[in-house]
């Protein structure tokens, strides 16, 4: 069982190996833009109990100190961003968890052919993912479907995260030339 | 009869692909879309196009779930706490408090696995954070090999039944019951098995002292140290843990508190020590922290969205549904049913990973379970196993996570052996294994007891 975080990998062009780089910064950037929005997830809710707790505070004296109106709208919608921006990253790393007890001990052409069809599945469904999705922000903008209580727009959320299934098809293309290390364990 | 035998089909394919080494999530992702289109094929009632028409949707909705929130925010918990030198804290504190017992390194391993796997929520990274800890120390007190990667593998599996563990929210959100509820009830399981296992260390040095000589003395300064480190990572363990345990919190604003409190913390240690890279969190630390929280929290969303689709198929393939009519049908003893339930899940679990088990066989188990038990509607005097639907719900998923994580010291795979391995690469694997073995004992007698005593997981839950 395996979640290999490093690989081995074919030499690579020169042209080509800057443009694996180059996507493989850009999907960094992603996931930690992912990470803020997450951090920002963070803040509105300590912000939220932080005022629950004072109004247990000062409620016996007649005051009021409300929480963050809709804040569980901007949790789910900084959470869901940054969950789809984290699944490139994912997939760069080779952090999908895959059962290693079999494939490690088969001839290393079969290993292969296992790593080159899981990867082309995985580059198929992320760009199925942001084609359908792409569908799903039209939808979303022409229903005029917004939060229950912000009555913030969901489609605008929804954007990044074609961007984002982009990214996880490039990744998977990346991962291509790269076979994980079998007895690795992270 | 043909729709339940595409759905078997189904789930053979699942593990097949996944022995082939397709990535869990795309094994249950692939066989979950080909098998309704295979099912639409045998029951044209059962239409493909509009099937494939919920994924303009469906993953966002997937994702964007406040439910879900919990889990990116408790594995950054962890990462910043390991990353903020709480777990090295921990550790450092409860071996002073424990240095005057024979053994006493190995029971504050113990000890700080139960409460680093507090806020890690991951039997994984509480192995593999607790071995960068404790190995260090183990082999500067000359402590045999066995002993030590026993302890810290099998202390590692702590992390997935001490509250808040990711496992208990998704086994929560598999059977639609109450995270707070699971947490509450995996509490006394849980200490129970720190217990265990000090009682197993205990016995284990007393009958052979030389696998755990006796430490020289702490000077004075040392001590006083160590335990003032670890007042702060106990007030804010114990913060989390209580405020779960008795409902103050709901699981998110948990794990929110406990971010802000970690990075706070490990901010103004950075600080103080001068900007030391390795002491406390710094840019470099959070910047390493949500990375690792992407590569965890993106492989957690997407196999729980594959698990979605594949439960989808399996509902439309009717499988479970007949499962639990032969259940309700059939003569066979609820108890062994329920045994032999836990037997497939250790099994499974030297092949495959915990998560994975939940997420495909629980959907499975749990409908027989709810048959077996006399139905939905079933009250706890007339039900087969003395509860009700939502205390059954309650009790099987402790036992289910317990036996999950046997599976993670269960050879061949046991995949908590690999990870101490890794650390400890000069240690054969047999013995680490043969110094798991008994921590392997002792958690099947807390499955016997638990089995025995359902009230040790709902006793919680029924008063809080």
């Amino acid at each position: 069982m395996s979640a290999p975080n490093t690989s081995r990998s074919h030499d690579l062009g020169g042209g080509r190996g800057a443009l694996v780089a180059g996507f493989a910064k850009i999907i960094t950037y992603w996931a930690l833009l992912g990470g803020i929005a997450l951090m920002f997830a963070v803040l509105v809710t300590v912000i939220n109990a932080l005022g629950f707790s004072a109004n247990v505070l000062v409620r016996n004296f007649g005051l009021n100190v409300s929480g963050l109106p809709g804040y569980e709208d901007m949790v789910t919608l900084f959470v869901g961003f940054a969950a789809l921006a984290m699944m490139p990253y994912c997939q760069l790393k080779n952090g999908h968890i895959s059962v290693d007890v079999v494939m490690k001990s088969a001839p290393r052409t079969m290993q292969w052919i296992s790593h080159i069809v899981s990867s082309l599945l995985m580059a198929g469904v992320a760009l199925f993912f942001a084609y359908m999705l792409s569908q799903g922000v039209e939808q979303a903008r022409g229903d005029g479907t917004v939060t229950a209580v912000l009555g913030w727009p969901v489609w605008a959320f929804m954007l990044p995260g074609v961007m984002s299934c982009l990214l996880w098809f490039a990744a998977s293309l990346i991962q291509l030339g790269k076979l994980p290390q079998a007895a690795e364990v992270t | 009869m043909e729709r339940e035998l595409i759905g078997l089909f189904g789930l053979l394919t699942v593990f097949i692909l996944i022995i082939l080494r397709i990535p869990v999530a795309l094994a249950m992702l692939v066989t979950g879309v080909i098998g309704s289109w295979v099912i639409s094929l045998a029951s044209p009632f059962l239409k493909f196009g509009p099937y494939l028409l919920q994924f303009k949707t469906a993953l966002w909705n997937s994702v964007a779930n406040y439910d879900l929130t919990v889990i990116p925010l408790f594995i950054l918990m962890g990462l910043l706490a390991s990353e903020g030198g709480l777990s090295r804290d921990l550790f450092k504190g409860i071996s002073v408090l424990t240095r005057n017992i024979r053994g006493g390194v190995a029971m504050a391993t113990i000890g700080a696995c139960a409460g680093f796997g507090a806020v890690s929520g991951s039997s994984i990274a509480t192995a593999s954070t607790m071995s960068r800890v404790a190995l260090p120390e183990f082999k500067r007190f000359k402590y045999d090999e066995g002993l030590a990667t026993g302890v810290l593998a099998a202390g590692g599996t702590l992390g997935i039944l001490i509250p808040p563990s990711v496992a208990l929210v998704i086994y929560a959100i598999v059977v639609e019951g109450s995270i707070i509820e699971m947490f509450q009830a995996a509490i006394i399981p849980g200490l129970l098995a720190a217990l265990f296992f000090v009682a197993v260390v205990y016995l284990r040095v007393r009958k052979f002292p030389k696998l755990a000589p006796e430490l020289p003395q702490l000077d004075d300064a040392e001590r006083r140290e160590a335990l003032w480190r670890l007042i702060p990572v106990l007030s804010i363990f114990g913060a989390i843990i209580i405020g779960l345990g008795l409902g103050l919190f709901t699981p998110t604003p948990a794990a929110s508190v406990g971010v802000a409190l970690i990075l706070i913390y490990g901010v103004i240690i950075h600080l103080r020590s001068g900007r030391n890279p390795h002491i406390g969190i710094g840019v470099l630390g959070l910047k390493n922290a949500l990375l690792e929280t992407a590569k965890t929290a993106g492989m957690i969303y997407f196999i729980l969205f594959a698990a979605d689709i594949l439960k989808g198929f399996f509902a439309r393939s009717g499988l479970p549904m007949a499962l639990s009519e032969w259940a309700a049908t059939s003569l066979l003893e609820p108890y062994m049913i329920l045994i032999a339930m836990l037997i497939v899940l250790i099994i499974l679990g030297c092949f495959m990973e915990s998560l994975s088990m939940i997420l495909v066989m629980v959907p499975f188990f749990w409908p027989v379970l709810v048959e077996l038990n006399g139905g939905d509607y079933v009250t706890a005097s007339t039900a087969a196993f003395g509860m009700d639907v939502d205390e059954l719900k309650i009790w099987f998923g402790i036992l289910a996570l317990i036996v999950v994580e046997l599976g993670l010291i269960t050879p061949p795979v046991g995949i908590n052996v690999f990870v101490i391995k890794s650390f400890s690469p000069e240690t054969p694997i047999i013995k680490i294994f043969k110094g798991v073995m008994p921590f392997f004992t002792i958690e099947l007698l807390r499955v016997a007891i638990i089995l025995l005593v359902p009230a040790l997981c709902l006793f919680l839950p029924r008063i809080l």
